[in-house]
């Protein structure tokens, strides 16, 4: 009866228009079924390849410095904090000769959840503060600067940082928070293509019939035995198993094709795109020579305009996250999701992204004598600094080539020193073009400032920084 | 997985176990699993991420075939490992698996395919009693 039905589902034609399969009788059904599967994968994986390094090439991920040279607009918190390790992990710092050790392990329990971050920046490269050479008589500062400076080590300018990254329901990048409803969404996703094949005529419920059908001695496990070690039954449970397979790579095929048309390939970007609140504290030491310590305060606000957030309405976040979610507000809820994606794909394209951050920073005063250098009464004012940015980026295409290889970020700062005497006022704008060719980034950026950052420079700056950034793990890893 | 998890001589009774984890820290696992799990009566049911990375339990209390299609939905890079266990009535383990996949997008399906026997003695009685009966529905007939 197995073997008619079998035989009457390949007549059929059953398993589609799938290339067909063939199992070496020297193979064991596993072997064979990993082989076809694995094959059949490899197809499927090359034109997902193909896909990923396009989108990568769409998507320059811009230079994070965060300072004056080439900027970026987005604050990517978790790599940053995944790097953390027993002894920390040095990495290079915001600003040119600056490192950054991760100190999440000091902290048990801080790095779990991946949205604090605490560490210590240390700079090695100190320079005497302008401040303090001002107050040095202009026809011997050179030298004595130059002598202050050779005095300066590797405790001269260091700091503690820690950084907090707000998660909850609809803040936050990290994966956990949004994974009940990720999981509803594929649930409705895949409901329609679960109900196939019909389980009457499913090949592969066919084949474990017919295992079911042969008399099994001792633990003997037909899976791991090979066709021609069968015997009689060899040529059918092979035949099955072709079968079998052909109707579950036509499947996959088909079910791949179902959950592309939902769009929740975009998933990951629209969860890239949530709103990031972040607070930091930095509390910086220094040789009075480089200047005062300082105490900051920040926070940030980083979003992009298509977000998961946006993607559904808020009856559906709610509903979705609950622990069992009705099939029928599943579904409703997958199309609202779905409509979202197929209205705004040219903007998730896109991946435009805003953030505004606000810092605050308080330089305490220093009153210190240089005696070996016949140099007392040196002072430095406290002063305190109040620094508003907003930055804005987004992906375009180049050249009317149709992809989108280049990534603009825009980031404009006010820097309010009304009470510091040694500096003023000043308005900085950052314009940062980044080109993506392959594995390689090359940022050119443009800084215009109306001032000098101290007093007695130049009126306007406008300054050209151009660089360039590897992608050492040759996929798009940058 | 390419690989399936396949076992044609499972004793009856025995109990299927399956966790879904990943590397990394919850919020690094970038994935959702969802699976089918259909028995020999051919009811189905429906496996969901949170059962399946919690660790689910299933009685395999029929003889017959069990058909089990176990996806895991990639939306950033990470990777995700599967392990299955069947356990018999006794707590011994008569199969295992541990595989892990690492991808950044798309999604990876494992089969779980597996045939539910009655011990062998038992069987031989059955199939005993079946030939007996046919036997006698035979020499009846003529």
């Amino acid at each position: 009866m197995k073997r008619f039905a079998l035989i009457l589902l390949l007549a059929l034609g059953a398993a589609g228009p799938v290339a067909a399969v063939e199992c070496e009788d020297s193979e064991t059904p596993v072997e064979c079924w990993t082989r076809a599967m694995g094959e059949s994968r490899t197809g499927a994986e090359e034109q997902v390849k193909e896909e990923e390094a396009e989108d990568l090439k769409e998507e320059p991920t811009g230079v994070q410095t965060a300072g004056e040279n080439l900027a970026s607009n987005t604050t990517d918190f978790l790599p940053l904090l995944a790097l953390s390790g027993l002894l920390g992990d040095v990495q290079e710092g915001e600003t040119p000769g600056t490192y950054a050790l991760d100190l999440n392990f000091l902290i048990p329990g801080l790095a779990k959840d991946k949205n604090s971050k605490f560490q210590a920046l240390y700079n090695s490269q100190p320079m005497v503060s302008t401040a303090l050479a001002e107050q040095i008589p202009e026809d011997e500062r050179d030298e004595l600067v130059g002598k202050i400076q050779e005095g300066l080590g590797s405790d001269s300018d260091y700091a503690l940082s820690f950084s907090f990254s707000w998660m909850d329901h609809g803040f936050g990048r990290g994966f956990n928070q949004y994974r009940r409803r990720v999981s509803s969404l594929v649930s409705a996703a895949v409901a329609k293509y679960f109900e196939m094949p019909d389980s009457e005529s499913d090949a592969t419920r066919l084949l474990l019939e017919v295992l079911a059908d042969i008399p099994q001695e001792g633990g003997q496990n037909l899976f791991e035995t090979s066709f021609e070690d069968m015997g009689e039954q060899g040529p059918e449970v092979k035949a099955a198993v072709e079968a079998a397979l052909e109707q579950e790579i036509d499947l996959l095929a088909r079910n791949r094709a179902d959950l592309a048309a939902s769009g929740l390939q975009h998933l990951g970007d629209l969860i890239d795109n949530q709103p990031q609140l972040t607070f930091s504290a930095v509390q910086r030491f220094r040789d009075p020579v480089v200047g005062g310590d300082e105490t900051a305060i920040k926070v940030t606000y980083e979003w992009g305009v298509t977000n998961f957030n946006n993607a559904l309405s808020d009856d559906c976040h709610d509903d979705l996250d609950k622990a069992a979610p009705e099939a029928g507000a599943r579904q409703s809820c997958l199309d609202a999701y779905t409509t979202y994606v197929e209205e705004n794909k040219d903007a998730i394209d896109h991946g435009q992204k805003l953030s505004v951050s606000a810092e605050y920073v308080e330089v305490d005063g220093e009153q210190f004598d240089l005696p070996d250098l016949g140099l007392t009464g040196l002072t430095l004012k406290d002063a305190t600094k109040l620094v508003i940015q907003a930055g804005w980026s987004r992906q375009f295409a180049a050249g009317g080539s149709g992809v989108e290889p280049v990534r603009l970020d825009f980031v404009g700062k006010y820097e309010d020193v009304s009470d510091d005497p040694m500096r003023r006022d000043r308005g900085v704008a950052t314009l940062t073009v980044t080109r993506q060719f392959g594995g390689l980034a090359v940022p050119f950026g443009i800084v215009w400032a109306n001032h000098g950052q101290y007093l007695g420079e130049v009126d306007q700056q406008l300054s050209a920084h151009l660089g360039i950034k590897f992608d050492l793990e040759g996929n798009g890893g940058n | 997985m390419d690989e399936p998890f396949a076992n044609s001589n499972v004793p009856v009774n025995s109990t299927l176990k399956v966790k879904i984890s990943g590397s990394g820290t919850a919020n690094q696992q970038f994935f959702v699993a969802h699976g089918t799990f259909e028995r020999p009566d051919r009811s189905r049911e429906e496996w969901m991420d949170t059962e399946l990375r919690a660790g689910l339990s299933r009685p395999l209390a029929a003889t017959g075939p069990y058909l089990g299609r176990l996806d895991l939905h990639f939306f950033n890079q990470s990777t995700a490992r599967v392990e299955m266990e069947i356990v018999d009535s006794g707590g011994n383990v008569v199969d295992s698996y541990d595989e892990s996949v690492s991808q950044s997008s798309d999604f990876d399906r494992t089969f779980i395919l597996l045939v539910v026997r009655a011990p062998a003695a038992t069987a031989a009685k059955k199939a005993a009693k079946k030939a007996a009966k046919k036997a006698a529905k035979k020499g009846g007939g003529q």
